[in-house]
């Protein structure tokens, strides 16, 4: 096997290092073998080794997932496709390839040059577009453009047995242009976790640079007042996003490790509104509906980052936001689902109250997706992976969370394995067959990154 | 750096871990006394000492107090803005209070 594989990539390692495992509660695996590609058709000759010798591939980048979702399987491959970097900028249709070691940062730049931008979640500068993408994670262009799915135009894949696959309008023109007009097969590939082909391109929307943005933070005493705020927002289709973040987050961010309770007069949810213009016409309408809508006055992140420089990272993403990843136990996990949006205050209460009846500060960011159509509602968690009974805790609290949540009406997204049995139980059971029987098709031996989805134990 | 200590820091609210941000980050020469910032009901007070600063929830007798919420504090101080330092209230000693604002701005 290991012959074969240095056939393919020359160079093979059986050291995953801490690849094999990420930041979360999930324990992680030792794979037999790590490779690196740096050619895509490398992908395809991997994928029908591993085929006809039945040997599990994870695909990885960064896996910075925070759902377990790059965690190889015990024995298998551990695909790193990080050196895969390439951008191609259609910049008169507004879209770009990327392979899937692309970086937001890269992006951005590329972008830049042509006029264009895009969102920016939460994650480090360094992380991989193509997999946010694909696990349909969120920007802060999300309630104007939805969640990342939503951008995806089309892929380029390789199939458990080699077979190279596009998808989209690039299926007949090679551009990725748009998922239609042909049946949808990108969606084979959006939320598979690499269970059902190893996407090696993607094509991606982008936007218009904006030449006047703005960045705002409403700091809201309560959380009724900050969904109040971001359900009226929403409506006005005038906003790219209005993102609402729990107390602790700028608390940590200022340099606290432990966090007391919330002193009553402090704000409980800030709210971050991101808007763009083409004017300064346009800017001050959206400045003045903004201050129409508020509870409060907003405040320029700018200035509070004048104020205070550890806010630095609020201002303009793609940042590192140390808090979460540079602390001294190194865990961080989270329960996100995408839910109604009349819910909010409700879930929101009933997740701090999960949060503290554990002793951790409740950390919550939610906001409206898609111009209103739904709302993302995540419960974050810092901890101390050394500690098994803390590690421990955040598995339960992860478990209560998801079981609130579902039985509100949100459904996970990047869904993490600690939630399978809670998800598999409300899911329609034809749509569970249909998974299973599309599945088999495309993987009938089981190989691609079996443990998502509970594959490996279907 | 100046010498910000934060007093029970796990208590500590924004409010006050902003203005040690602040003055963490250095500007005019600390006043002796001590200075209460009231922003629509969160407080904290900076003891400005002789080895530097501590900021503290806790209520300081004599006190000189401002008050102003979080957005206008932001931008009296963050922005430098004059028309937003001249709506700030005070209680006790404007001169005081403008010396001790003067070691937060920028």
């Amino acid at each position: 096997m290991r012959e074969r594989l240095e056939g393919i990539f020359g160079r093979v390692s059986t050291d995953a290092g801490g690849a094999g495992g990420d930041r979360t509660e999930n324990a992680p695996k030792t794979p037999a073998y790590v490779v690196e590609a740096t050619r895509a058709e490398q992908v395809g000759e991997l994928l029908r080794l591993a085929n006809e010798v039945r040997v599990p591939v994870t695909p990885r980048v960064t896996g910075l997932n925070i759902g377990g979702l790059a965690i190889p399987s015990e024995g298998g491959i551990l695909l790193d496709l990080r050196r895969l970097d390439k951008i191609e900028i259609d910049p008169d249709n507004m879209v770009a390839w990327i392979e899937p070691g692309v970086t937001w940062q890269q992006l951005k730049v590329a972008s830049a040059a042509h006029g264009l931008a895009l969102g920016y979640p939460l994650a480090p500068p360094e992380t991989s577009v193509l997999a946010c993408a694909l696990m349909d994670g969120l920007s802060t262009q999300a309630l104007s453009h939805g969640s990342f799915g939503d951008w995806v135009h089309g892929v380029i894949a390789y199939l458990a047995d080699g077979t190279r696959v596009v998808t989209g309008s690039a299926a007949v023109s090679g551009r990725p242009l748009s998922r239609g007009p042909l049946p949808d097969l990108t969606g084979m590939f959006l939320n598979w976790f690499g269970s059902s082909g190893v996407v090696v391109r993607l094509g991606l929307m982008l936007l218009p640079l904006r030449p006047h943005r703005c960045r705002e933070v409403i700091a809201c005493a309560d959380v009724e007042s900050g969904i109040r705020l971001m359900r009226a927002g929403a409506r006005t289709g005038l906003f790219d996003d209005l993102a609402g973040l729990g107390w602790p987050a700028p608390k940590w961010a200022l340099g606290l490790d432990r966090l007391g309770p919330r002193d009553p007069g402090e704000p409980e949810l800030y709210v971050m509104a991101d808007y763009g213009a083409n004017d300064r016409r346009e800017l001050r309408h959206k400045r003045g509906v903004l201050r129409s809508l508020a509870p409060v006055e907003p405040i320029p992140v700018a200035d509070l980052v004048a104020l205070a420089p550890d806010l630095a990272p609020f201002a303009e993403l793609p940042a590192r936001f140390s808090f979460l990843l540079d602390h001294e136990g190194q865990g961080l996990s989270w329960v996100g689902t995408y839910g109604p949006l009349e819910r909010l205050e409700e879930g929101v209460r009933k997740g701090i109250a999960l949060m503290e009846a554990q002793g951790r500060p409740p950390l919550v960011v939610t906001r409206p997706m898609k111009g209103g159509h739904y709302a993302v509602l995540r419960f974050i968690e810092r901890f101390d992976r050394r500690d098994p009974v803390e590690t421990e805790g955040v598995r339960s609290l992860n478990v209560a969370l998801g079981r609130m949540l579902l039985d509100l009406g949100y459904v996970p997204y990047k869904c993490p394995a600690i939630l399978y049995e809670e998800l598999f139980a409300r899911m329609d059971p034809g749509f569970r067959d249909l998974m299973t029987r599309l599945k088999r098709a495309v993987d009938p031996n089981g190989i691609l990154n079996p443990d998502r989805w509970g594959f490996s134990g279907s | 750096m100046p010498n910000v200590r934060i007093d029970d820091p796990p208590t500590m609210n924004v409010l006050g871990l902003f203005l040690a941000a602040a003055l963490r980050r250095g500007g005019a020469p600390f006043p002796r006394g001590a200075l209460t910032v009231d922003a629509d009901g969160m407080q904290a007070t900076v003891r400005f000492e002789s080895d530097g600063a501590t900021v503290t929830r806790a209520p300081t007798e004599g006190a000189t107090t401002v008050r102003a919420g979080l957005p206008l504090l932001v931008r009296a101080i963050g922005a430098r803005s004059l028309l937003a330092l001249l709506r700030v209230r005070v209680r006790g000693s404007r001169l005081f209070a403008l010396r001790a604002l003067r070691c937060l701005y920028p």
